[in-house]
């Protein structure tokens, strides 16, 4: 009995972290911003370990499980949160900026994520994701800034906080009906009874708030205008840990939970796919600021998951996850490259500032480049991976129109990315950079290594998806 | 697996260890220019002695791939990867090489020597992949895989840079590489054997009709889009006209050629009766991009330009040849191409050099070759040896391919006679312009004449030009 218990370590671990930032913050007089940092990493990575350790014990019950498939999830986004937390505190020293908002509120949304992803109920699952909007308003406001970016910062929270409300409505109406709020008996419910017009329309809010915290268009467009604004910590944050938990619960929600109402919500879902693919293809290519440009390669590739997602099969499951690590090791790799280009303490923003950093930074201008071709799924690197098997399982399913579509943006993204080799490679050096921190080096180091690993040897990926597959249906 | 198998993969990594050595060469600016290039050096002295090794091995009667190895990438679907090595794929692989160490000098005098030389080799390494490529995945990899490294390449060398014809070049070829994709991902769906698809094995897929129609069209269209004919000419073209450094304009236009030997390894001889359609209609639009841009070549005055036709010219004569339903002229092909390689390299390398003078010296072209006797020497040997003077391989060879091309269809084979004659009077014309000494005044400042050591080593090339006439697998040892 209690071993059950025990497994709650990792976010009873968390919730210390938070005590003791608060502590630290209110009676320390010393508060460099390293020390709020040191209590995330040591708590994180506990966390982390004791997640792992405790991978398949949990409290069975309807209320909070952990399984293969929630403690990856919970892993990677712990991992997520512990390297961003650690590329993060340079950027506080530089700035000589108070790091406690900043570390306290990605511990409490981690904390309100792992709650989120375990949850076997509806209600505990949406009220930790109506939580997590508390944590992320409060990181998006910690900074100093003129009216226009505190206009852009209320309307992203304002629009966060009506998305959660509409999926409170959407749980509301699906345990009225239902009479029932844990995953199983909705199931079990759904089984009996044919689902109504009010359910699909529940069930679609749900799905919809759920894609608002990934980002996915058309619940994007704050996201991606707020991420000019706010700081580079907050963005790599908010651009990587949500997206993981996003995922989890839309899988989980949609593969099981919803699956007697998936035909409505897999045409919603590809609609929202598609048009995630469009504008993040067309996004990239009208835009001059570097992170805006990578938001929305990322919109792009969060709408190939969603289009992959709707399909109703194990292999399509199998397929869009492979497809979400690949994007994930990518996109972190990216966001950690901004990390090592920062001049007189300032991190750049636009496209121009990258001009000629080969010369300057060329480990970290040749990392940009292999992210980017990864992320576009040029061979050799493990983009082409993802690629395959999502080519291969569009063309198994006869959505050749789709294909064509998505090649098609695919083409057009490009045009995006060429603008950034271009300005690295060809145009010549315009500031002088900073000396990049060594972490900023090892990160890169170790994302391209399992980059090239995976690539060489993708078996171990593949059959890592399989086994957590396994374990959540 | 036995030492040959061995072997091959060896040919793949040699250049990117290279690569990866050039890359991260820290020095002087001087000694670095000397570090890198002699890493190159020693990158591609070394696959070509390996080559030499594969070719004293192959036995020359086998038809197809030979020492074929295969690997099983995933197995959940079951994705193989294999490489394998012929006659045909060890002449262009040898002509590649030597093209390269030809033009790998010049690399000294660019703005940017470290970056040129490590992506030259990085380039190498995923031509001489996509050169051993016997399946289709390993395929598409490596003939997508040189797009990035030639996209910067053509974009830190030339004057292309700040133009929108570098975005088009890409843009081309990435369209083409994401059809091939389609087209391999569709195969390999319909392909219900875990079997490796090695790629002589695909036209021997049956489908229904409307799928073969539609698989052979993309592989076409995907081929074709790195070959210069209408309407993929123009990325080449432009990029051609514009590149500065030697290294690059061989390697620029290389890419050509890749198309012809993908052509080649499908085997479209053999395609399905639906596919036949498009083989005609592909010549027709072969032979009227050949005439067009001959002529464009004749009356062009930029001599890069004149190479440039003259390459593409060739190129489509070569592709059109392999399109041919025989296997007979495969040899053929293979030697006059290591032959037309090493030919243009030198011609580039003579070129570059006659401009890189005209710069500093603010001369125009006539009669700049006359009072520099190496350097006229060597340009005018090889201009003849190019427009089919028998001086090498090119010459008998070629007359094998046309006298093919003939007997298939004379109308065709007059065509590309016509396109190859106006090809070659164009650089004849270049080499009279070069050679007029009736505007050189007794005094006159000219042009530095080529080093001693250059002459002798291309000079030495010459030679093996004009040994291997016929055959240069029996002047190499094969």
């Amino acid at each position: 009995m209690l071993v059950k218990y025990v497994s709650l370590f990792p976010e009873a671990i968390l919730m210390a972290m938070l005590i003791s930032i608060a502590l630290v913050h209110i009676f320390r007089q010393a508060q460099t911003p390293k020390t709020f940092a040191t209590i995330s990493k040591i708590c994180m990575f506990l966390s982390l370990i004791l997640c792992i350790i405790f991978y398949n014990i949990g409290i069975n019950g309807d209320w909070y499980i952990n399984t293969t498939y929630t403690t990856f999830f919970k892993g990677l986004m712990l991992l997520g949160a512990l390297l961003t937390g650690s590329l993060a505190s340079k950027w506080f020293l530089s700035q000589n900026y108070s790091s406690h908002k900043y570390y306290f509120c990605i511990g409490f949304m981690v904390l309100s994520f792992c709650v989120s992803i375990s949850a076997q109920n509806l209600i505990l699952m949406a009220g930790a994701m109506l939580v997590s909007v508390l944590g992320s308003s409060y990181l998006l406001m910690m900074n100093r800034e003129v009216t226009e970016q505190k206009i852009s910062k209320l309307c992203y929270i304002q629009d966060s906080i009506i998305f959660m409300l509409l999926m409170g409505i959407g749980v509301s109406v699906i345990v009225w009906h239902s009479k029932e709020w844990s995953y199983s008996g909705i199931i079990a419910y759904y089984k009996k009874v044919p689902p109504q017009t009010e359910d699909i329309i529940a069930s679609c809010l749900i799905l919809s708030g759920i894609m608002s915290i990934i980002g996915a268009a058309p619940f994007h467009l704050q996201a991606v205008h707020t991420a000019k604004y706010n700081i580079l910590p907050v963005v790599v944050f908010m651009e990587i840990i949500p997206v993981i938990t996003g995922v989890a619960i839309l899988v989980t929600l949609f593969h099981t939970v919803f699956v007697a109402m998936n035909e409505p919500l897999s045409t919603m879902m590809k609609l929202c796919g598609c048009l995630s693919v469009l504008m993040g293809a067309i996004g990239a290519g009208s835009t001059l600021n570097i992170r805006k440009i990578y938001q929305n390669v990322g919109l792009f590739n969060i709408g190939i998951m969603l289009i992959l997602f709707s399909y109703l099969t194990v292999q399509d499951i199998q397929v869009g996850l492979i497809y979400f690590l690949i994007y994930l090791f990518s996109i972190f790799g990216i966001f950690s490259c901004f990390y090592g280009l920062c001049s007189h303490g300032e991190y750049i923003n636009n496209l121009d500032d990258l001009a000629g950093i080969n010369e300057t930074k060329p480990y970290i201008a040749a990392a940009l480049l292999i992210f980017s071709i990864s992320l576009l799924g040029i061979p050799p690197l493990v983009g082409l991976l993802g690629n395959l098997y999502m080519t291969k399982l569009l063309i198994a399913h006869q959505s050749i129109k789709m294909l064509g579509f998505i090649f098609f943006m695919l083409v057009v993204l490009s045009h995006g990315l060429l603008r950034i080799f271009k300005t690295i490679y060809f145009e010549k050096k315009k500031i002088n950079f900073d000396r990049a921190d060594k972490g900023v080096y090892f990160s890169l180091f170790l994302n391209i290594l399992i980059i090239i690993i995976t690539m060489i040897d993708p078996q171990f990926l593949i059959d890592d998806i399989e086994d957590i597959i396994h374990s959540f249906l | 697996m036995n030492i040959s198998q061995h072997f091959l993969i060896m040919l793949i990594i040699a250049p990117f260890l290279g690569f990866l050595f050039a890359l991260t060469a820290q020095s002087t600016e001087k000694t670095m220019r000397h570090n890198v290039i002699s890493v190159a050096e020693f990158a591609i002295i070394t696959n070509i002695i390996l080559l030499w090794r594969q070719m004293t091995e192959l036995d020359l009667n086998q038809k197809g791939l030979q020492f074929l190895t295969q690997y099983q990438w995933t197995d959940g679907p079951v994705i193989n990867v294999a490489f394998g090595i012929d006659i045909f794929s060890l002449m262009i692989a040898l002509s590649i090489h030597l093209v390269l160490l030809v033009s790998l000098p010049f690399a000294k005098n660019s703005e940017h020597p470290k970056m040129l030389v490590s992506l030259s080799l990085l380039m190498l390494s995923m031509l001489m992949g996509f050169l051993l490529a016997a399946d289709i995945f390993s395929f598409y990899i490596f003939f997508t895989a040189m797009l990035i490294p030639a996209f910067i390449l053509v974009g830190m060398t030339g004057e292309v840079r700040k133009s929108r014809w570098i975005f088009r070049f890409f843009i081309y070829n990435f369209i083409g590489s994401v059809i091939l994709f389609i087209v391999i991902c569709a195969l390999s769906n319909y392909s219900k054997s875990t079997e490796t698809i090695l790629l002589s094995n695909v036209a021997g897929f049956r489908l229904p009709r409307v799928r073969e129609y539609w698989i052979w069209g993309g592989i076409f269209i995907a081929l074709l889009s790195r070959v210069p004919i209408w309407p993929f000419h123009y990325w080449i073209a432009s990029i051609s006209g514009a590149v500065q450094n030697p290294i690059v304009f061989m390697l620029i236009n290389l890419l050509p050629l890749t198309g012809v030997y993908g052509l080649v390894r499908f085997c479209p001889k053999a395609v399905p009766e639906s596919a036949s359609y498009l083989l005609t209609g592909l010549e027709v639009i072969a032979v009227i991009s050949m005439l067009f841009i001959a002529m464009i070549g004749l009356i062009n005055k930029d001599n890069r330009y004149k190479l440039f036709s003259f390459m593409t010219v060739y190129c489509i004569m070569f592709l059109l040849g392999a399109l041919l339903p025989t296997n007979r002229i495969l040899l053929n092909i293979g030697y006059s191409i290591f032959a037309f390689l090493i030919i243009i390299a030198v011609l580039e390398v003579l070129a570059a050099h006659i401009y890189y003078e005209q710069q500093r010296l603010d001369l125009n072209t006539y009669g700049i070759l006359c009072q520099a006797p190496r350097l006229s020497f060597l340009y005018s040997f090889f201009t003849l040896a190019a427009v089919g003077f028998p001086l090498s391989a090119l010459f008998i060879n070629n007359f094998v391919i046309l006298s093919y091309l003939f007997s298939y269809n004379f109308n065709l084979g007059l065509l590309i006679t016509i396109s190859m004659i106006v090809s070659s009077a164009s650089l004849l014309k270049e080499l009279y312009v070069l050679k007029d000494n009736r505007y050189i005044q007794p005094g006159s400042v000219c042009i530095a004449d080529i080093s001693k050591k250059l002459f002798w080593g291309l000079g030495i090339i010459g030679i093996l030009l004009m040994i291997s006439f016929y055959n240069p697998v029996l002047v190499l040892g094969g």
